[in-house]
């Protein structure tokens, strides 16, 4: 069993990559379970996955990496207990360091194979996230497995060279490539990395 | 579900436990994003398309005055519109310049349960709670609250207080007048301070019962 946890700025486009990857691994035979988790009292991904066709357990009010972390660990035993899939992938809040996450996934002894975080960064606003939250980005993709930048089809010209370029100084190790998680742009290019 | 898991030797790890053992506080991540999340729930009557560009628009209002506020969109504002089986629709809102976007298709409906919820960074939480729920209110479609919306705004414009007095009214105090008021705390003594008031207090010798009133009595009426 294999878990991504999708890391990454409110607003970033998880919840339509989420969509995406779940649909994917279903064509692919695999059997998937979500988790997604919001910071307000109230969850609306849970109806918008429902609303698109998937089952997905809301984890509401409060950040899984923090103040949620036990409900997070309990859900991961109950999906392990009931459901036992091959894939889960994990949403958390967008204000959430998805590297406590990982480690959350690590001490549930969920028995999985390996835990990868994939981090998205929002093109459209990366400018004004670094100006007013680098430090904070710069903490939730520090752990990531990969970068995806989001958003292609939305981008000016020249942006994508330049979060590319930020992106690669801050993390030359790290894999980075620019998808259209709506568009489906490169989204093929994305599965073929995931296993 | 505890939320809270205990290991073998009877202690629950997670950092939010290990930190209160420890004694300190170990800030949230959404602490240490200066960010902030409200939701309201509530029910709407009369549902269509109209209403769902009502809705739409709730949204961008709070869209733009986040803008105002921190300089910037950088979070998302959603409603999710259902009906008792949980099929519905959602509003999502992460750029203005994009607009709104709509996910899923609902027919007109007779009633149907609303989710509202913001989350956003460098904004007052209890401020982006009162903006959420004006803009509900201005929709103007018959909904209702699951939940009480401390609204601390009045709506008449006599916000001037030359004298440095608060002369708000109280909340169950029956004026003949039709102005709605909303107290908090901090600044109330149960009294109205109206000019009209404090002349039908000195006439009919309401100091008295004021002196007469325990700090519980004062206590329970705030709470209620």
């Amino acid at each position: 069993m294999y878990v991504y946890i999708l890391g990454g700025f409110l607003g970033s486009g998880k919840t339509t990559l989420l969509m995406k990857i779940a649909s994917m691994y279903a064509k692919r035979g695999l059997k998937t379970a979500i988790v997604v988790n919001e910071s307000g009292s109230v969850g609306v991904d849970g109806a918008t996955l429902k609303a698109e066709g998937y089952d997905a357990v809301e984890l509401p009010d409060g950040c899984i990496c923090c103040s949620l972390s036990g409900t997070l660990q309990s859900a991961l035993k109950s999906i392990k207990r009931d459901i036992d899939p091959d894939i889960i992938i994990i949403e958390p809040t967008g204000l959430a360091l998805p590297h406590k996450v990982k480690d959350l996934v690590r001490v549930s002894m969920i028995d999985d194979d390996d835990t990868f975080i994939i981090g998205v960064a929002d093109v459209q606003r990366f400018e004004d996230l670094i100006k007013k939250k680098e430090q904070f980005f710069k903490m939730q993709m520090s752990k990531a497995d990969f970068i995806l930048i989001n958003k292609l089809d939305l981008a000016k010209p020249g942006q994508i060279e330049e979060v590319t370029s930020w992106l690669k100084q801050e993390y030359p190790d790290k894999p980075v490539m620019a998808i259209s998680a709506k568009t489906d742009e490169n989204i093929d290019k994305l599965y073929e990395m995931m296993r | 579900m505890s939320g809270h898991e205990h290991h073998h030797d009877g202690e629950c790890h997670c950092p939010e436990c290990e930190a209160k053992r420890n004694g300190e506080h170990e800030p949230t991540s959404l602490e240490q994003a200066g960010g902030c999340a409200v939701g309201l729930t509530g029910t709407i009557t009369g549902f269509n398309a109209d209403a769902e560009a009502r809705m739409a628009k709730a949204l961008m209002d709070i869209g733009q005055w986040v803008t105002a506020e921190s300089g910037c969109l950088l979070g998302h504002i959603k409603a999710a519109i259902v009906t008792e089986d949980g099929n519905g629709i959602t509003l999502n809102l992460t750029d203005i310049e994009n607009g709104v976007e709509h996910h899923g298709t609902l027919d007109p409906q007779e009633k149907v349960k609303f989710n509202f919820m913001c989350a956003v960074v460098d904004v007052d939480e209890g401020e982006l709670r009162h903006r959420m729920f004006h803009a509900i209110d201005d929709t103007g479609l018959d909904y209702e609250l699951d939940e009480h919306v401390e609204c601390h705004c009045h709506d008449h414009d006599h916000h001037h207080h030359h004298d440095g007095e608060c002369h708000c009214h109280d909340h169950d105090h029956d004026h003949d007048h039709d102005h709605h008021h909303h107290h908090d705390e901090g600044h109330h003594d149960g009294e109205c301070h109206c000019p009209e008031c404090e002349a039908k207090k000195a006439k009919e010798g309401l100091s008295e019962k004021k002196e007469k009133k325990s700090f519980l009595d004062r206590l329970r009426r705030k709470k209620e």
